[in-house]
């Protein structure tokens, strides 16, 4: 292979950091509230909180002269698959003291990649490290992932299920008593009988929303 | 090019660029959102949070795959017949294996989707990349064995019954490729979604969307329809006094094909809580988080570091390998050297003098040398059935002899035939003084060895007749390279010696 440039990791050191202000407790707290407060598919006590494990994220942090304004904008120093991390903002200013023993995940990513879309007059860059509450829940045997962020205490969720408004249970036994008792009664008395099978069938696959198998009003004009 | 020495250090990285631009990824995700079984107002109620460009680390192993396969399938005819079919089965063909590099998690992108071709050099840093994770050799050797199971089904794909199989590798590139990737998060009704675009081709690789409720429904009621009239049907025929045109035995079929039906439909349709497009997405039931906790040293410096720092044997110098060459000459003291990850050993070598008879033929003309492994091996057979006619004008290469392996940056398909005619004539080689320009090495003892094999091998499939058994013992006592005199004429070689 041709010579390959200088390692960004190698050549960029974090000037800055934001201290955490959130500890694994209150996380983990916050991470509770998240799950109760939105719309996942909650049982009573059916999800657990799992592991937490905080991670400093790399970022560039970009200062532009914008006309009068001054904008400090942040872009990740590394790849990620993260939701949320690509455009974050920070009120306060960060630390120049970098706590001890600090690792981030690696830099991939050199500040060059983002000058396109940065924009004004260039008045400072520098690598900066975030840190980030990763924190698992277990909502009915799935494994689920949420970010909080160690200084704000902001829930940064990625994909989760949700709560939806069918009644499954309620489908399934609509469809399945009338079928077993008309069929049965079509073997023991008149074969003729299926017909009625067919057009419970039909009756029940248009007419579905008549039984509330679908809650209409949330579900949409069109419906289907 | 062939690898063959691990690459904990200086991996070969390209990446394909990416054509696709963000307005375009985001038209194709518009598209997508109103297609197939999803919410209906998706499109117009989505709201894309982030989108952006990042490239996916893939390890991809390119080999050269060649196989014997031999066996018989069995037709066994309504009278009783049993018809028999043999089969010798050759495989020559490119093999292409890859993986990702990174944990994509929830994504669940395991393969590479795009075919070699059209990659520049990854410059790193240059572009936003997910870090490279795990060992090379690691990767390398998954490579290796995958190669091989691909061969394997490829050859035995005909045979049910396998009598003789024996499969081989030559390594050409063993790589790490980045893939640009459009990746859109969105919002839908308080849900958080995700849509994969190939920022090549642009097609949707994967997503996660809220599906069509409705159909959902529909389907579900369909499903225990269908369940709750077999059910029925089966009950009512088991209740019933009377007999039935049926056996019991398939009434019993009946009912428990019912119960199998609810079983399956109620938690596929009620789990369906996504649409998942083909391909990535896979793993979305069992998210883990996408994170890799730093190590002491990152998988980068791994991939970078000089780890294996190779002496050669004699002298003790550093042994500088430039890439492609697995068998070097050593710059202290001129010894030919086989490189291989771990080890450093030095070959014997000699430039044979082209014969009297091919100066007078190609006078005034320089004749290139071309270097051969020269192994000298013994093969003992055990055990040889063949099906069909076995008379052969073909001479046997079995017992002690040279056997010959081209290891010259030449086509294999005008090589092959020079390594069976060396082998079956095994010239008499006379030592010429040392000449310039010698043609660099590039298939190094392991492999050249397992090729010596296989050229045996298929030397035994040229014959008349179907090979269906063959034991051997195959020892290989010495190895050497031999310069070989070739001169070029036009697009043909002719033989020196």
């Amino acid at each position: 292979m041709a010579d390959t440039p200088p390692k960004a990791a190698e050549k960029s050191n974090i000037q800055a950091a934001v201290l955490p202000q959130i500890d694994e407790e209150q996380a983990k707290e916050l991470a509770r509230e998240w799950i109760e407060s939105n719309n996942l598919p909650l049982k009573k006590q059916s999800y657990r909180i799992g592991k937490a494990v905080m991670v400093y994220y790399p970022f560039w942090e970009f200062v532009r002269e914008d006309g009068s304004k001054i904008k400090t904008s942040y872009r990740p120093a590394c790849g990620t698959l993260m939701t949320d991390l690509q455009k974050i903002n920070r009120a306060v200013s960060l630390t120049e003291e970098i706590p001890k023993n600090l690792t981030t995940l690696p830099i991939s990513i050199n500040a060059s990649y983002y000058y396109p879309e940065i924009h004004g007059i260039p008045r400072g860059e520098r690598l900066v490290a975030i840190p980030f509450w990763l924190i698992s829940y277990k909502i009915n045997k799935s494994i689920y992932m949420l970010k909080i962020d160690a200084e704000t205490g902001i829930a940064l969720p990625e994909w989760h299920p949700f709560r939806e408004r069918v009644n499954w249970r309620k489908i399934a036994l609509v469809a399945f008593i009338p079928l077993v008792l008309i069929s049965m009664t079509a073997i023991l008395l008149h074969p003729a009988l299926f017909i009625l099978d067919a057009a419970v069938v039909v009756f029940l696959v248009y007419q579905s929303r008549m039984f509330s198998l679908i809650n209409e009003k949330k579900e949409g004009k069109n419906g289907s | 090019m062939v690898l063959e020495r691990s690459v904990e250090d200086r991996i070969v990285e390209t990446m394909y660029p990416a054509l696709i631009t963000k307005g375009v990824a985001d038209k194709n995700i518009q598209r997508w959102f109103s297609k197939g079984v999803k919410a209906p107002d998706l499109a117009k109620k989505a709201h894309i949070t982030e989108n952006y460009l990042l490239y996916i680390p893939f390890w991809r192993f390119i080999a050269q795959g060649k196989a014997v396969g031999c066996g018989y399938s069995e037709y066994h005819e309504s009278t009783g017949n049993v018809l028999r079919n043999v089969f010798e089965e050759l495989v020559d063909e490119e093999f292409v294996w890859t993986e990702c590099a990174c944990d994509t998690g929830k994504y669940g992108i395991h393969e590479l989707w795009l075919d070699p071709g059209g990659e520049v050099p990854y410059v790193p840093g240059s572009v936003s990349s997910m870090d490279a994770g795990g060992s090379a050799i690691d990767a390398s050797t998954r490579g290796r064995e995958a190669v091989h199971e691909m061969i394997r089904q490829k050859m035995v794909k005909r045979i049910e019954n396998v009598t003789l199989d024996k499969t081989f590798l030559i390594p050409k590139v063993f790589e790490l490729v980045y893939a640009p990737v459009w990746i859109a998060h969105y919002t839908y009704e308080g849900g958080h979604f995700t849509v994969i675009v190939d920022g090549v081709r642009g097609d949707i690789l994967g997503g996660t969307a809220p599906a069509n409720l409705t159909a959902r429904t529909r389907f579900m009621i369909l499903s225990f329809a269908a369940g709750g009239l077999m059910i029925g049907t089966a009950l009512g025929m088991i209740l019933h006094s009377g007999a039935f045109a049926i056996s019991e035995l398939i009434q019993l079929i009946l009912l428990l094909m019912g119960v199998a039906l609810c079983m399956a439909a109620y938690p596929a349709f009620r789990a369906g809580k996504t649409f998942e497009a083909s391909g990535t997405m896979k793993n979305i039931e069992r998210l883990r988080p996408s994170l890799r906790v730093p190590k002491e040293l990152t998988d980068y410096e791994i991939l970078t570091r000089e780890n294996s720092i190779l002496t050669c044997p004699e002298c003790g110098a550093k042994v500088e390998q430039p890439w492609g060459e697995v068998v070097t000459h050593c710059a202290g003291c001129s010894k030919l050297l086989d490189v291989t990850a771990d080890e450093v050993e030095v070959i014997n070598y000699m430039t044979a003098k082209p014969n009297l008879l091919s100066v007078a033929a190609m006078k005034d003309k320089k004749p290139e040398y071309i270097p051969f492994w020269k192994f000298e091996a013994e093969i003992s057979i055990s055990d040889y059935l063949t099906e069909g006619d076995s008379e052969t004008g073909l001479p046997s290469i079995e017992g002690k002899r040279s056997y010959y392996i081209c290891a010259g940056d030449i086509p294999r398909y005008l090589s092959e035939p020079w390594e069976i005619d060396l082998t079956i004539r095994n010239p008499e080689l006379e030592a010429a003084l040392d000449i310039e320009g010698r043609m660099p090495v590039l298939i190094n003892k392991k492999t050249a060895t397992e090729l010596s094999e296989f050229l045996y091998l298929r030397y035994e499939t040229m014959k008349p007749g179907i090979l269906q058994v063959l034991r051997y013992n195959f020892d290989v006592t010495s190895a050497e390279i031999v310069y070989i005199p070739y001169y070029k004429e036009s697009s043909s070689f002719i033989p020196g010696v």
